[in-house]
């Protein structure tokens, strides 16, 4: 679990093109929306081909996936159980 | 100073020319279906094609083989005919006419098929490089007809053709010219499919405008132009006009990159703006051609724009003829122009198809009924883009 | 009624924000040369910015720094020329398509793919909802901004505008036009110059801008025709309009260089180190005309 949570850290900032944060500066149980690191709809959307490309895992609806994208610690539990690669 | 139509001409799913348009309109047959021409492997996703393929559309618009063109220009070429034809442009020639017109991927038809052989060697689709550009869609419709003095094009988004409508009244009201046509054209392109794809914003069904279960848009191709000329033009050159562009408004959300604002505060600002150049209260509305895309962002903003404009009781009818045409996008301005204008002339109401349950935050329901309660005067038409590019503009009858 | 550019600013080959191109002007042997960057944590937060490439960067803080030392910080419009839009954004939606296929595209690349999100972006960061709208036409893209401002502002409809031509050129595309020979020898470039303009001089405005025109396939004679149309409208005499060398080899070639043109004029003018009157005109691969006359205020 401690490799998933890092290795999704790095594939977040990767994705997101969040210049300047490492993985320490990510809260593993803070929110990622709105407060926290403060992303939005279009980084929903890029979290949602991050789960797709990198654990082949298909979200559909994005309305559906503010729960699994609540924090990097919910992302990572909700891999770990469905993840296809 | 007044602005008069006198031609409009329109291609879309639902076929060329006003009169192909006008009789889907009437006997509610919409454009959005299977695909046939577009290659890609998102071909489960409906759309609007327009039911001609490149080679049809060369033909039809005259244009040789070996001509460079793209699907976008040949749509253009053949709207244009149709509003020039309506206008007199060959019996009494305007002086020093423009064309203002809108697109958002230029070439990328072409581009996005030959990009890695622009980038090797090979030089066998050079010729389609400096196509790429948005003007140059511009340049290829414009000369076709040719004797056009001024070009320029628009990229706002969605609302593209509608800017258009507004750059090209400008110039007639500030004397630059006495006439100037002005429109959109968009092709469908894996670059646009793809992109609209990974905003997870278009319906795997035929898309279901302000209707509570709606799930997004379904993308269409087409073309339209309007002919706007000065009275002092049209009289000169015998023309009899057809309505006025009474008034358009140009605001902007400045509120996110792809969301509306929640209570559609850049909608309310257009609208507001068109109703004061137009001198029209809004009890005058007769008809409003909303933007509805069919996204549950879009239309709970504009409904509650809608409301805001107009009182929550008193919203004139609306529809989305998205319904029909799919969204045309940088077209879409002029598209829903041509079809407000048909609306407008014949007194009848486009219906939105595909809506049978209310939303609940909204007081007002879609057109379901052709038939107007009273005859139409003023008639609104809505074209959003994204980044907040909000524009509206008012046709009156004469 | 008049309109004044109250305030400019550029990022170039140059020094970017500033005049050092005037007296110590970079020079440059090269056929492609990209934009010197300024440090833009002090226009926008790296979370802000996150999704924003270097076209988008340059015209926050080109529109920023003119809002400054303008004191207009709410402009009454916003309009931008570009002539290939958020060409590196496209480029990495449009490769990965082309490439890798219809799979596992990011949204931001498309979303930042539209040409209008330059005049977008400057209007969610400067809180602006007034009129908005991007032209994309060629090589007179800027000057079709330029008119429309001019426009509205003849119309009464805004008092203030910023106006701003902007371009960025990726190694790819740079190589793609030069296969087809569009660079003619000079050196390929990027633009990012935007103008404050108002009805309204401020204390120490840089020039007036006294008309805008745009021609298509127009001949010499029905380009002079047109000039002198517009002379016998002003009341001036032909011969006071004088024209200016290009300041391409400064600033290179790029879909809106005219803005460096105009921009270059104004601050010349300030400084009364050229005429009183000036006539730019620029003529895009011969089939696009535009004329800017420029006054000393």
């Amino acid at each position: 679990m401690e490799t998933l949570i890092f290795d999704l850290k790095k594939q977040i900032i990767e994705a997101l093109n969040l210049e300047d944060v490492t993985p320490d500066d990510i809260d593993t149980n803070a929110p990622l929306f709105v407060e926290g690191l403060g992303l939005d709809s279009i980084d929903a959307l890029e979290l949602i081909v991050l789960m797709e490309k990198q654990y082949g895992i298909k979200l559909e609806d994005p309305g559906k996936s503010k729960e699994i994208f609540r924090s990097v610690a919910t992302m990572a539990d909700y891999i770990s159980k469905n993840r296809q690669k | 100073m007044k602005v008069y139509v006198t031609g409009f001409g329109i291609i879309s799913a639902l076929g060329l020319g006003a009169g192909s348009t006008l009789d889907a309109l009437f006997n509610r047959q919409s454009g959005v279906g299977p695909l046939r021409w577009l290659e890609t492997m998102h071909s489960h996703l409906p759309c609007a094609e327009v039911p001609f393929s490149t080679q049809e559309l060369r033909k039809m618009a005259g244009v040789a083989q070996d001509k460079v063109i793209t699907r976008t220009a040949l749509m253009g070429i053949l709207a244009l005919k149709e509003a020039l034809e309506m206008a007199l442009w060959n019996e009494h020639k305007p002086l020093n006419p423009v064309l203002i017109s809108g697109t958002t991927v230029g070439g990328m038809e072409n581009t996005e098929r030959f990009f890695l052989d622009f980038l090797s060697p090979d030089t066998s689709h050079d010729q389609y490089i400096l196509a790429h550009d948005c003007g140059v869609c511009t340049q290829m419709i414009a000369d076709h007809f040719g004797h056009f003095d001024m070009l320029s094009t628009l990229s706002t988004a969605c609302s593209s053709a509608a800017n258009a409508l507004v750059l090209a009244a400008d110039m007639i009201r500030t004397g630059r010219t006495s006439m100037a046509v002005a429109g959109g054209s968009e092709c469908l392109s894996k670059f646009h499919l793809n992109g609209f794809n990974t905003l997870k914003i278009l319906d795997k069904d035929p898309c279901r405008p302000f209707d509570d279960t709606r799930a997004g848009l379904n993308l269409g191709e087409g073309a339209a132009y309007l002919v706007l000329e000065s009275e002092e033009s049209a009289k000169a050159r015998g023309v009899k006009p057809i309505c006025l562009l009474s008034g358009y408004g140009n605001a902007c959300d400045a509120y996110h990159q792809t969301a509306s604002s929640p209570e559609g505060d850049g909608a309310v600002l257009s609208m507001k703006k068109a109703l004061q150049e137009a001198g029209l209260s809004t009890q005058q509305i007769d008809y409003v051609n909303a933007h509805g895309t069919g996204t549950p962002n879009n239309d709970e903003s504009e409904g509650k724009a809608l409301m805001r404009v107009f009182g929550a009781d008193t919203v004139p009818p609306v529809s989305s003829t998205k319904s029909f045409t799919g969204h045309t996008t940088s077209a879409a301005g002029s598209v829903e122009s041509v079809i407000s204008i048909l609306a407008l002339l014949n007194n009848f109401l486009p219906v939105n198809l595909n809506y049978s349950n209310p939303m609940g935050m909204l007081s007002f329901r879609p057109v379901t009924d052709e038939k107007p309660s009273r005859p139409l005067s003023h008639v609104m038409t809505n074209s959003f883009g994204f980044g907040g590019n909000d524009t509206t503009c008012i046709f009156s009858k004469i | 009624m008049g309109v004044y550019i109250q305030a400019a600013a550029q990022i170039s080959v140059q020094n970017p924000l500033c005049d050092d191109w005037l007296d110590n002007p970079i020079q440059y042997q090269v056929p492609y040369q990209r934009s010197l960057e300024p440090d833009y944590k002090k226009f926008l937060d790296p979370v802000a910015s996150r999704r924003m490439g270097r076209i988008l960067k340059r015209a926050i803080a080109t529109s920023v720094t003119v809002a400054g030392s303008s004191g207009i910080t709410n402009p009454d419009a916003i309009i931008v020329g570009t002539g290939l839009g958020c060409i590196e954004t496209t480029e990495k939606f449009l490769l990965a398509l082309v490439q890798e296929g219809e799979e596992f595209l990011q949204p931001t690349n498309f979303i930042n793919s539209t040409h209008n999100t330059i005049a977008s972006h400057i209007a969610v960061h400067m809180k602006c909802n007034g009129y908005n709208s991007t032209y994309v036409h060629l090589g007179v893209s800027f000057e079709s901004a330029l008119l429309d401002a001019f426009m509205q502002f003849q119309l009464g409809r805004i008092h203030t505008a910023l106006v701003g031509g902007h371009d960025e050129m990726i190694p790819n595309y740079f190589k793609i036009l030069d296969k087809v020979g569009f660079w003619e020898g000079k050196m390929a470039s990027e633009c990012a110059v935007s103008f404050m303009l108002g009805d309204t001089p401020c204390r120490n405005p840089m020039a007036r801008i006294r008309e805008v025109v745009m021609l298509h396939n127009a001949t010499a004679q029905r380009e002079e025709e047109v000039i002198n149309q517009v002379c016998e409208r002003m009341e001036t005499a032909r011969n006071d309009w004088d024209t200016l060398p290009t300041v391409k080899p400064v600033f290179g070639e790029s879909f809106t260089s005219q803005a460096f043109e105009m921009y270059a004029a104004a601050v010349k003018m300030q400084r009364g180190l050229i005429a009183d009157n000036i006539l730019l005109t620029n003529h895009y691969r011969g089939t696009e005309t535009s004329l800017i006359f420029l006054s000393k205020c």
